[in-house]
Protein backbone atom coordinates (compact mmCIF):
# COMPACT_ATOMS: atom_id res chain seq x y z
CA UNK A 1 0.00 0.00 0.00
CA UNK A 2 1.38 3.61 -0.86
CA UNK A 3 1.85 6.18 1.17
CA UNK A 4 -0.77 8.24 -0.97
CA UNK A 5 -3.42 5.23 -0.56
CA UNK A 6 -3.10 4.72 3.18
CA UNK A 7 -3.39 8.60 3.79
CA UNK A 8 -6.14 8.57 1.68
CA UNK A 9 -7.64 6.01 3.85
CA UNK A 10 -7.09 7.78 6.97
CA UNK A 11 -8.57 10.46 5.67
CA UNK A 12 -11.60 8.37 4.74
CA UNK A 13 -11.41 6.81 8.53
CA UNK A 14 -11.19 10.34 10.14
CA UNK A 15 -14.47 11.76 8.59
CA UNK A 16 -16.17 8.30 9.07
CA UNK A 17 -15.61 8.73 12.19
CA UNK A 18 -16.64 12.36 12.70
CA UNK A 19 -19.87 11.60 11.00
CA UNK A 20 -20.83 8.24 13.07
CA UNK A 21 -20.30 9.91 15.97
CA UNK A 22 -22.80 13.45 15.03
CA UNK A 23 -25.30 10.57 13.85
CA UNK A 24 -25.39 8.40 16.85
CA UNK A 25 -25.28 11.66 19.29
CA UNK A 26 -28.21 13.16 16.96
CA UNK A 27 -30.02 9.56 17.40
CA UNK A 28 -29.11 9.26 21.30
CA UNK A 29 -30.72 12.37 21.80
CA UNK A 30 -33.36 11.90 19.85
CA UNK A 31 -34.53 8.82 21.99
CA UNK A 32 -33.21 10.28 25.57
CA UNK A 33 -35.89 13.00 24.64
CA UNK A 34 -38.74 10.90 23.23
CA UNK A 35 -38.45 7.44 25.31
CA UNK A 36 -36.31 7.71 28.09
CA UNK A 37 -37.18 11.12 29.95
CA UNK A 38 -33.76 12.81 28.77
CA UNK A 39 -31.16 10.64 30.42
CA UNK A 40 -27.79 10.80 29.50
CA UNK A 41 -27.23 6.98 29.13
CA UNK A 42 -28.78 6.89 25.51
CA UNK A 43 -26.59 9.61 24.14
CA UNK A 44 -23.89 8.31 25.71
CA UNK A 45 -24.89 4.58 24.05
CA UNK A 46 -25.28 6.21 20.39
CA UNK A 47 -22.42 8.36 20.40
CA UNK A 48 -20.09 4.89 21.45
CA UNK A 49 -22.09 2.82 18.94
CA UNK A 50 -21.04 5.45 16.51
CA UNK A 51 -17.92 5.46 17.21
CA UNK A 52 -17.56 1.97 17.26
CA UNK A 53 -18.96 1.45 13.95
CA UNK A 54 -16.58 4.25 12.61
CA UNK A 55 -13.54 1.69 14.47
CA UNK A 56 -14.82 -1.48 12.53
CA UNK A 57 -14.77 0.16 9.09
CA UNK A 58 -11.61 1.78 9.53
CA UNK A 59 -10.42 -1.86 10.36
CA UNK A 60 -11.69 -3.36 7.88
CA UNK A 61 -10.49 -0.47 5.22
CA UNK A 62 -7.34 -0.67 6.57
CA UNK A 63 -7.15 -5.03 6.36
CA UNK A 64 -8.28 -5.32 3.07
CA UNK A 65 -5.38 -4.47 1.26
CA UNK A 66 -3.40 -6.58 2.84
CA UNK A 67 -6.44 -8.93 2.63
CA UNK A 68 -6.73 -8.81 -1.05
CA UNK A 69 -3.19 -9.78 -1.27
CA UNK A 70 -3.80 -12.68 0.56
CA UNK A 71 -6.33 -13.93 -1.45
CA UNK A 72 -4.32 -13.07 -4.77
CA UNK A 73 -1.44 -14.87 -3.32
CA UNK A 74 -3.13 -18.42 -2.23
CA UNK A 75 -4.96 -18.35 -5.51
CA UNK A 76 -1.53 -17.92 -7.38
CA UNK A 77 -0.21 -20.77 -5.17
CA UNK A 78 -3.19 -23.20 -5.61
CA UNK A 79 -4.34 -22.19 -8.79
CA UNK A 80 -7.88 -23.61 -7.67
CA UNK A 81 -9.96 -20.03 -7.98
CA UNK A 82 -10.52 -20.39 -11.27
CA UNK B 1 -62.17 6.03 25.69
CA UNK B 2 -60.10 9.45 24.75
CA UNK B 3 -58.23 8.53 28.04
CA UNK B 4 -57.49 4.77 26.39
CA UNK B 5 -56.36 6.51 22.83
CA UNK B 6 -54.25 9.35 24.32
CA UNK B 7 -50.85 7.53 25.29
CA UNK B 8 -51.31 5.20 22.80
CA UNK B 9 -51.40 8.38 20.09
CA UNK B 10 -48.39 9.88 22.07
CA UNK B 11 -46.27 6.74 21.65
CA UNK B 12 -47.37 5.86 17.97
CA UNK B 13 -46.01 9.56 17.54
CA UNK B 14 -42.59 8.98 19.13
CA UNK B 15 -42.19 5.67 17.70
CA UNK B 16 -43.05 7.08 14.26
CA UNK B 17 -40.84 10.10 15.01
CA UNK B 18 -37.76 8.11 15.86
CA UNK B 19 -38.41 5.49 13.32
CA UNK B 20 -38.27 8.71 10.71
CA UNK B 21 -34.71 9.50 11.92
CA UNK B 22 -33.33 5.82 12.11
CA UNK B 23 -34.85 5.54 8.09
CA UNK B 24 -33.12 8.91 7.74
CA UNK B 25 -30.08 7.97 9.31
CA UNK B 26 -29.23 4.44 7.11
CA UNK B 27 -30.83 5.87 3.83
CA UNK B 28 -28.53 8.69 3.53
CA UNK B 29 -25.66 6.64 4.08
CA UNK B 30 -24.28 7.75 7.25
CA UNK B 31 -24.64 4.65 9.21
CA UNK B 32 -22.89 2.45 6.21
CA UNK B 33 -19.73 2.27 5.11
CA UNK B 34 -16.77 4.80 4.78
CA UNK B 35 -17.54 5.36 0.97
CA UNK B 36 -20.56 6.15 1.73
CA UNK B 37 -20.36 8.62 4.54
CA UNK B 38 -17.86 10.69 2.48
CA UNK B 39 -20.69 10.69 -0.04
CA UNK B 40 -22.88 12.20 2.41
CA UNK B 41 -20.74 14.47 3.49
CA UNK B 42 -19.67 15.80 -0.08
CA UNK B 43 -23.58 15.88 -0.24
CA UNK B 44 -24.43 18.04 2.82
CA UNK B 45 -21.05 19.98 1.58
CA UNK B 46 -22.50 21.02 -1.72
CA UNK B 47 -25.73 21.35 -0.30
CA UNK B 48 -25.65 23.52 2.78
CA UNK B 49 -24.19 26.73 1.10
CA UNK B 50 -27.12 27.69 -1.32
CA UNK B 51 -29.60 26.37 1.51
CA UNK B 52 -27.95 28.97 4.05
CA UNK B 53 -28.10 31.80 1.64
CA UNK B 54 -31.19 31.06 0.24
CA UNK B 55 -32.47 31.36 4.01
CA UNK B 56 -30.75 34.48 4.51
CA UNK B 57 -32.21 35.22 1.30
CA UNK B 58 -36.00 34.63 2.63
CA UNK B 59 -35.51 36.61 6.03
CA UNK B 60 -33.57 39.88 4.41
CA UNK B 61 -30.40 39.11 6.27
CA UNK B 62 -28.83 39.65 2.77
CA UNK B 63 -27.66 43.16 2.95
CA UNK B 64 -26.45 42.67 7.03
CA UNK B 65 -24.32 40.42 7.07
CA UNK B 66 -21.30 39.86 4.54
CA UNK B 67 -20.52 36.67 2.50
CA UNK B 68 -19.74 33.96 3.93
CA UNK B 69 -15.87 33.35 3.24
CA UNK B 70 -15.30 30.10 2.10
CA UNK B 71 -12.17 28.36 4.65
CA UNK B 72 -10.43 26.13 2.56
CA UNK B 73 -7.36 25.70 4.91
CA UNK B 74 -5.38 22.61 3.16
CA UNK B 75 -3.03 21.28 5.93
CA UNK B 76 -1.70 19.26 3.14
CA UNK B 77 -0.32 21.99 1.58
CA UNK B 78 0.54 23.31 4.89
CA UNK B 79 2.48 20.26 5.26
CA UNK B 80 4.09 19.32 1.89
CA UNK B 81 5.24 23.24 1.74
CA UNK B 82 8.51 22.20 2.67
CA UNK B 83 9.23 20.15 -0.10
CA UNK B 84 10.64 22.26 -1.89
CA UNK B 85 13.35 23.55 0.45
CA UNK B 86 14.14 19.74 1.07
CA UNK B 87 14.78 19.50 -2.92
CA UNK B 88 17.55 22.23 -2.42
CA UNK B 89 19.52 21.14 0.67
CA UNK B 90 19.66 17.40 -0.05
CA UNK B 91 22.12 17.90 -2.93
CA UNK B 92 24.34 18.65 -0.28
CA UNK B 93 24.41 15.76 0.86
CA UNK B 94 24.47 12.97 -1.40
CA UNK B 95 27.51 13.53 -2.73
CA UNK B 96 28.80 12.02 0.77
CA UNK B 97 27.27 9.00 0.36
CA UNK B 98 28.26 7.86 -3.33
CA UNK B 99 31.58 6.95 -2.06
CA UNK B 100 30.03 4.30 0.16
CA UNK B 101 27.74 2.68 -1.61
CA UNK B 102 26.72 4.29 -5.45
CA UNK B 103 23.31 2.11 -5.08
CA UNK B 104 22.37 3.57 -1.82
CA UNK B 105 23.62 6.81 -2.97
CA UNK B 106 21.16 6.01 -5.90
CA UNK B 107 18.30 5.21 -3.93
CA UNK B 108 18.64 8.08 -1.77
CA UNK B 109 18.58 10.54 -4.73
CA UNK B 110 15.54 9.20 -5.92
CA UNK B 111 14.03 9.43 -2.49
CA UNK B 112 14.89 12.80 -1.91
CA UNK B 113 14.07 14.10 -5.43
CA UNK B 114 10.64 12.49 -5.12
CA UNK B 115 10.83 9.67 -7.60
CA UNK B 116 9.46 7.74 -4.79
CA UNK B 117 6.69 8.47 -2.15
CA UNK B 118 8.36 10.33 0.93
CA UNK B 119 7.33 8.41 3.93
CA UNK B 120 6.45 11.20 5.81
CA UNK B 121 4.79 14.09 3.55
CA UNK B 122 2.63 12.39 1.59
CA UNK B 123 -0.30 12.32 4.48
CA UNK B 124 -3.11 14.04 3.11
CA UNK B 125 -6.29 14.37 5.24
CA UNK B 126 -9.51 16.38 5.18
CA UNK B 127 -9.32 19.96 6.42
CA UNK B 128 -9.92 20.16 10.04
CA UNK B 129 -12.30 23.22 8.81
CA UNK B 130 -14.79 21.73 7.36
CA UNK B 131 -15.29 19.02 9.47
CA UNK B 132 -15.60 21.16 12.37
CA UNK B 133 -18.22 23.27 9.82
CA UNK B 134 -19.26 20.28 8.89
CA UNK B 135 -20.12 19.61 12.52
CA UNK B 136 -21.45 22.78 13.59
CA UNK B 137 -23.69 23.20 10.40
CA UNK B 138 -25.22 19.92 10.38
CA UNK B 139 -28.76 20.42 12.04
CA UNK B 140 -31.56 18.76 11.21
CA UNK B 141 -33.63 21.99 10.12
CA UNK B 142 -30.78 22.82 7.62
CA UNK B 143 -30.83 19.31 5.88
CA UNK B 144 -34.76 19.50 5.74
CA UNK B 145 -34.58 22.64 3.96
CA UNK B 146 -31.51 21.74 1.77
CA UNK B 147 -33.65 18.94 0.89
CA UNK B 148 -37.24 20.81 0.13
CA UNK B 149 -37.23 24.57 -0.01
CA UNK B 150 -37.42 27.27 1.92
CA UNK B 151 -41.01 28.12 0.53
CA UNK B 152 -42.46 24.95 0.54
CA UNK B 153 -41.02 24.14 4.35
CA UNK B 154 -42.69 27.83 5.35
CA UNK B 155 -45.96 26.95 3.39
CA UNK B 156 -46.17 23.53 4.63
CA UNK B 157 -45.49 24.96 8.23
CA UNK B 158 -48.26 27.57 7.57
CA UNK B 159 -50.94 24.68 6.66
CA UNK B 160 -50.08 22.20 9.01
CA UNK B 161 -52.51 23.38 11.41
CA UNK B 162 -55.33 23.02 8.77
CA UNK B 163 -54.10 19.96 7.39
CA UNK B 164 -53.74 18.11 10.75
CA UNK B 165 -57.81 19.52 11.78
CA UNK B 166 -58.86 17.90 8.39
CA UNK B 167 -57.02 14.45 8.94
CA UNK B 168 -58.27 14.57 12.65
CA UNK B 169 -61.93 14.65 11.72
CA UNK B 170 -61.22 12.54 9.15
CA UNK B 171 -59.46 10.00 10.95
CA UNK B 172 -63.18 10.46 13.69
CA UNK B 173 -65.16 9.90 11.18
CA UNK B 174 -63.35 6.76 10.17
CA UNK B 175 -63.33 5.15 13.75
CA UNK B 176 -67.43 6.57 13.46
CA UNK B 177 -67.67 4.44 10.51
CA UNK B 178 -66.31 1.21 12.14
CA UNK B 179 -68.02 1.30 15.19
CA UNK B 180 -71.08 1.74 13.36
Amino acid sequence: MSEKELGKKWDRCLADGVIKLGTGLGLGIVFSVLFFKRRTWPISLGSGAGLGMAYANCQNNLRSHYLQHRIEAVCFRTASCW
Amino acid sequence: MAARILPLLKLATKVTIAGGAVYVACDSGLLGTSEQGSEALEKARAAIPPAIEEWMKYFGLEAQVPAIPKIEISPVEAWNSGKNLVRIRIPLLVPQRVNCNIAMAQVQQDFFFNKVNLPTKTLEYYPVSVIISFGIKYSLTTVISSITGVRWTISSLSEAPTKASEYASQGVQYAKDLIK
